[in-house]
């Protein structure tokens, strides 16, 4: 499936600004993120129409995968540069958690793994809030549960992942 | 969930019932629920517009709330401006600017909010009144603006030609409108002639900006929200240094935006985003103003916001200054220190030269026409393309055309050798290196394409070395090397010596090896920078390169002492693209074309526009210079002429294409994507190329 030019438009004005946090790649210049994720969909998505509800839910998979393997590829500028090589996400989760220790994409990663082991409904509602920035109701919608379950399982996972990540050694 | 503490903890025994361990883990979940509610609050994307069928969008004679939409009459990038009716409770046509969907609508109409009673104090007869704001049905936020009936500042004053003594009025009006906001604490970070309208009152032009604290309350400050997904506001154009990577911005960053304007006005030329086009042009007004006008926009537009006018009062001071006839204060420095002075004069006299350089050379700079007719495109045909497993892009390439070899490093860090004729891979590389698996950083040919050079590291990613082959695969020699690569370029036709660009913590600096003792001869001063150069050209005489600075300035560097040996204009490294044509040119690509400087006289030659954002410059057959750009096209300039002879359209279903190598002595490009490919891609209409297509993998 060819995705539509107004959403390709739209997708490309969202990730804009992404990488500029790691622009020094020339591989992966300003709109590379949204090539992959469209990239990526595309595979997935075979002749089949999908829905708008499963384009997304496929786009923040897709989102999470594409930027953990740039943080994995990007590690090594991060040990040599310690913590400003790439600033963009070793502030991502630091703001939020206010514990001093700053937290990277990879962390989250790890430990959104952890918990799809213990609830993988919480999970999913993470990588939707979190990666395709959907709002609670949006999520509940794209998941078909209800808003109360969405905004449970959130605030649930919210919770177990700041656990995980101020707890961790 | 009940918020006294002995409550909650008698509840948590009596949901545990006894087990010790589950009422210990959920009292942790409990404690980090009360603690992570900001957490993760600020997602990296939002693709909710993805979710909605359409969006509802506004229509001509909906009312919204007490206006009535009668006509757009402007849209940007994230908003659509509409000429509304007022209703009640008085009648009058207003501009209304509703929000395009997939912004964060909450977060806008949040700050709107706080920023609410600044906005309503902002009266100045040059700035137009926001009245109102609100929620639009489908829940985007608009603003109701003063409806302004002019025209953009440069629109304007080509229009009823204004001579530079007017146009220096109308700044000296706009930053005091600036200066008035910024005592309020408000800057408006998204100054550009679009936003600076101009009519006739009472006969006098006069200016009025628009959208004052709205770039502010769209997009998020630096300290406080954003995360990773945002777009840092403003136009790319207009943008200070700073706000376009995401430094701290204050009020230089309006002045820098002011004097890109004034810049514009008097040279009649829309700005590029290429910030090295700025010293050129405000050079060029300097030579047709007079040396007062490029010292002030020059000091306006400082690459350094501690360089920059402080305030907009000082840059009006100066035009003041001009239009009086008096010596602007940027020409004066009497408050300055000796040393600053003697930086100042300095920079004056390198000033002077570069205009020197260029009135001089004037003549022998060719520039492409504005009113050529742009060639129809040729469209090529993919001759072989392969697509490694898991590829997700290319960090380096090279070619041995007469071998009809390639060198690629995949985003899976493997260097493949690639015949050019088949697309086979012949080799894998690291994979014959040692006995670890080590992963490649990037890949280099000697000129004589008698050796190759690698950078690898180990997989844990803390130790690089350098390693070089003859080319029949036999190790030659390898050492480690401190730090991150980022580029490296062999200096020699034999590459005896090698120049590495290196990020070294929070410093990045330029090193030369020696290839086969493994020894730095020479290195730069450190930049605190932690952008290392990108781009390195190696200077024909084999002993001396040229590269972008993280400062942006385009300098020659010694390969035997690491000295700076000349000073060639400025670039943004960001976007710079630095490239070797031959033995006695070399091109600075910009965003919107290149420039050719000569080597020996390290002064522009000739100089290429292109409509479409540049991403690569390489010298083609019969002394033609072809750029790339991001629209899949490639085009071929005369060097005589600097006019567009010829263009090639690799096609359309290519993803971010990066930049395209061309095979030399052949008509076929190497063609490398973001979605892992790599193709071998030729003119449809070459005949003698043809070749059957086989698909890789």
């Amino acid at each position: 499936m060819q995705l539509p030019q107004e959403l390709y438009d739209e997708l490309r004005r969202l990730a804009a600004g992404f990488l500029r946090y790691e622009r020094r790649d020339h591989t992966l210049q300003a709109t590379a993120l949204l090539h992959e994720v469209i990239l990526k969909l595309q595979s997935r998505l075979s002749s089949t129409q999908l829905s708008r509800r499963d384009l997304v839910a496929a786009s923040a998979e897709a989102m999470r995968r594409i930027l953990v393997d740039h943080a994995r590829s990007r590690n090594r500028l991060k040990r040599t540069g310690q913590t400003q090589a790439s600033r963009g996400d070793v502030d991502l989760l630091g703001i939020a958690t206010r514990d001093g220790r700053s937290h990277d994409l990879l962390d989250l990663h790890a430990a959104l793994t952890d918990l799809s082991e213990v609830d993988a409904e919480s999970a999913r509602v993470v990588e939707l809030r979190f990666f395709a920035g959907l709002s609670v109701e949006e999520t509940a919608t794209t998941m078909g549960i209800s808003p109360r379950s969405a905004a449970r399982l959130w605030a649930f996972a919210r919770a177990w992942l700041y656990d995980r990540l101020t707890r961790a050694d | 969930m009940d918020t006294d503490p002995a409550d909650r903890a008698a509840k948590l025994r009596e949901v545990a019932a006894g087990d010790i361990k589950l009422e210990r883990r959920l009292a942790d979940l409990l404690r980090a629920f009360e603690a992570s509610n900001t957490f993760l609050d600020h997602p990296i994307l939002s693709l909710s517009p993805l979710l909605h069928e359409a969006v509802p969008m506004e229509s001509v004679g909906e009312t919204i709330d007490r206006f009535q939409l009668v006509t757009p009459i402007g849209s940007g990038s994230f908003s659509v401006v509409w000429l509304a009716n007022q209703l009640a409770p008085m009648r009058r046509e207003v501009a209304l600017k509703i929000v395009k969907p997939g912004l964060d609508v909450r977060t806008i109409a949040q700050r709107f909010d706080t920023e609410r009673d600044v906005l309503a104090r902002l009266e100045h007869p040059n700035i137009s009144r926001i009245y109102d704001a609100g929620i639009h049905r489908s829940g985007r936020p608009y603003f109701v603006m003063e409806l302004v009936r002019g025209e953009s500042i440069t629109r304007f004053v080509s229009a009823h030609g204004l001579c530079p003594g007017d146009m220096a009025s109308l700044m000296i009006d706009v930053c005091s409108a600036v200066s008035f906001a910024h005592a309020r604490g408000l800057v408006h970070r998204d100054l550009k002639p679009a936003n600076i309208l101009v009519q006739f009152i009472d006969g006098k032009p006069t200016p009025k900006l628009i959208d004052f604290g709205i770039a502010r309350i769209l997009t998020p400050d630096r300290a406080g929200t954003h995360t990773l997904g945002v777009i840092p506001a403003g136009t790319p154009a207009y943008m200070s240094p700073e706000q376009a990577t995401f430094g701290d911005v204050d009020a230089r960053a309006d002045v820098y935006s002011l004097g890109v304007v004034l810049l514009e006005l008097l040279t009649g030329d829309a700005m590029s985003h290429d910030r090295s086009d700025r010293a050129i042009h405000a050079a060029m007004a300097a030579k047709s103003l007079g040396g007062d006008w490029a010292v002030v926009v020059q000091r306006a537009i400082a690459a350094d916001s501690a360089d920059r006018y402080a305030t907009p009062e000082q840059f009006a001071a100066d035009l003041q200054q001009i239009i009086g006839g008096g010596k602007p204060l940027a020409r004066r420095r009497s408050s300055r220190s000796i040393r600053r002075i003697a930086v100042a004069f300095a920079a004056a006299i390198l000033c002077g030269v570069i205009v020197w350089m260029l009135v001089s050379r004037g003549t022998s700079v060719v520039t492409t026409p504005s009113d050529i007719a742009w060639p129809v495109p040729v469209s090529m045909k993919q001759l072989w393309r392969i697509q490694p497993e898991g590829n997700a892009g290319w960090w380096s390439i090279e070619i041995d055309a007469e071998a009809r070899r390639a060198f690629a490093v995949s985003s899976t860090r493997e260097l493949l050798e690639i015949d050019i004729n088949t697309g086979d891979v012949v080799r894998t590389i690291h994979a014959e290196v040692g006995g670890d698996m080590r992963l490649a950083v990037r890949v280099a040919l000697s000129t004589d394409m008698q050796r190759l050079i690698m950078v690898d590291e180990s997989p844990d990613r803390l130790d690089q070395r350098l390693l070089v082959f003859d080319r029949a695969g036999n190790l030659i020699s390898r050492f480690n090397l401190a730090g991150a690569t980022y580029a490296i370029c062999p200096l020699d036709a034999g590459a005896t010596k090698v120049a590495v660009s290196t990020l070294d913590g929070s410093r990045t600096y330029v090193a030369v090896y020696d290839v086969t003792s493994g020894r730095r001869i020479a290195m730069t001063p450190a930049w605190n920078s932690t952008f290392a150069p990108v781009y390195l050209v190696a200077h024909p005489d084999g002993n001396s390169l040229y590269t972008i600075s993280p400062a942006g300035e385009i300098v020659r560097i010694s390969a035997s002492t690491g000295k700076v040996i000349a000073t060639l204009g400025h670039a943004d490294p960001s976007t710079a693209v630095l490239r070797l044509l031959d033995d006695h040119r070399f091109a600075l690509t910009g965003h919107y074309g290149a420039t050719i400087f000569d080597v020996t006289t390290q002064s522009p030659i000739i100089r290429l526009s292109s409509p479409h954002k540049t991403i690569g410059a390489m010298l083609d057959i019969d002394d033609t210079i072809q750029l790339s750009t991001v629209d899949h096209r490639i085009t071929r300039y005369s060097v005589t002429t600097a006019a567009p002879i010829a263009s090639l359209d690799l096609g359309g279903d290519l993803t971010q294409v990066e930049f395209p190598h061309h095979v030399p002595g052949t008509s076929s490009f190497l063609v490398a994507s973001q979605d892992g490919s790599l193709r071998l891609m030729s003119p449809e209409a070459n005949a003698s190329d043809k070749r059957p297509v086989p698909l890789g993998q």
